[in-house]
């Protein structure tokens, strides 16, 4: 955290959460400061922890290829029960991907915009067209 | 009296007869190798036949055997690096039912995922079987990838990802899972992406590399 302020951080405005100088105040402007290394860092985090519950959503949906063990009340109660369970796994799988996943997203956003004015201070060009679709994956 | 008697004699003689006929052999449990399912795979591990539940028949099957040993041979450097991605994979841990390799680029996020079913060798059965009792209501029977049959449980993910299911055999499904780029979410079908990839592993194996 020893660089230039102005050029190496970013700044994450939260509204009336902190002061500038790190105090808390519910009233008065504030901010977070990241480094372009913290920021990568964040963002790195969020699309690991995104992953993982992609990685453990494919895997519950694959699960469901297995089926109860015969159709007697007892099995079909069971899975029913399991089934039931394994819809609310399923739900929370998603819902935490997603969270994370735009959480990522945000950063990510946040990181481009300002490395893009960054890029453009300093070069006065365009970058590689942003919206047109990239080669691969 | 004499009934009681006769009863427990017989009932002692059928003890000895049943105990004489019983062998105690030792030795330990060892788990089926996927290498032994795929000799034995002519049914499904209940006795069903396959496939079932109206899954479509494998007329060519083909032997993923040495890739389910080594998922990360499924795709080669090259085939990878056309993708985006590093040119080898990881062997994936903990994977339901499988076994996989994962090519990630954490810089564009993009990521392709080839896992081999061999924990249940029933092919796309029951990926059908599932179909029909509504599990995935957004199951879709996509064109065949390389002659072979291809779903997707539930389309696209609203975070550019997709799993496309391939029966390779009627007893042997394999996945491609994708995860787009950053840049080409909304831009680019995640399913379609999937379903090439899953043709790259194809002719890769077809090939035998």
């Amino acid at each position: 955290m020893g660089e230039p302020t102005h050029r190496d951080n970013i700044n994450a405005e939260l509204s009336g959460f902190f002061t500038s100088n790190g105090s808390r105040s519910p009233v008065a402007g504030g901010s977070f400061a990241f480094t372009e290394a913290d920021m990568r860092a964040i963002i790195k985090n969020w699309a690991d922890l995104a992953h993982s519950y992609q990685d453990s959503l494919r895997n519950a949906d694959r699960m469901a290829r297995i089926k109860p063990p015969a159709e007697d009340f007892a099995s079909r109660w069971h899975a029913g029960a399991a089934n039931r369970s394994g819809e609310s796994y399923k739900g929370y799988l998603e819902n935490n991907q997603n969270y994370c996943f735009k959480q990522a997203q945000l950063f990510q956003k946040a990181l481009d915009e300002y490395l893009d004015i960054e890029h453009a201070n300093v070069t006065g060009m365009n970058t590689t067209a942003p919206h047109s679709p990239q080669p691969g994956i | 009296m004499v009934f009681r008697r006769s009863f427990l004699a017989a009932s002692i003689i059928g003890l000895v007869f049943v105990s004489a006929c019983t062998t105690i052999s030792p030795g330990e449990s060892q788990p089926v190798t996927s290498t032994a399912t795929n000799s034995s795979r002519s049914s499904g591990g209940n006795g069903e036949e396959l496939p079932f539940a109206g899954a479509p028949k494998v007329d060519d099957p083909l032997d993923t055997s040495r890739y389910e040993q080594d998922p990360c041979r499924a795709l080669t450097a090259d085939q990878t690096e056309s993708l985006n991605l590093p040119r080898t994979g990881k062997t994936m841990e903990n994977v339901a039912l499988g076994v996989g390799c994962s090519w990630r680029n954490s810089d564009t996020w993009g990521e392709a995922e080839i896992v081999f079913i061999v924990g249940d060798p029933r092919g796309l059965s029951p990926e059908y079987e599932s179909k029909t009792q509504g599990e995935f209501p957004d199951f879709e029977e996509l064109p065949k990838i390389e002659e072979y049959p291809a779903i997707t449980r539930k389309g696209p993910g609203e975070n550019g990802d997709c799993t496309v299911v391939v029966g390779v055999a009627d007893d042997m499904a394999f996945e491609s899972n994708i995860q787009l780029s950053r840049d080409n979410i909304g831009k680019k079908e995640p399913c379609q992406v999937a379903s090439q990839v899953a043709g790259l592993a194809i002719q890769t194996m077809k090939r035998g590399a």
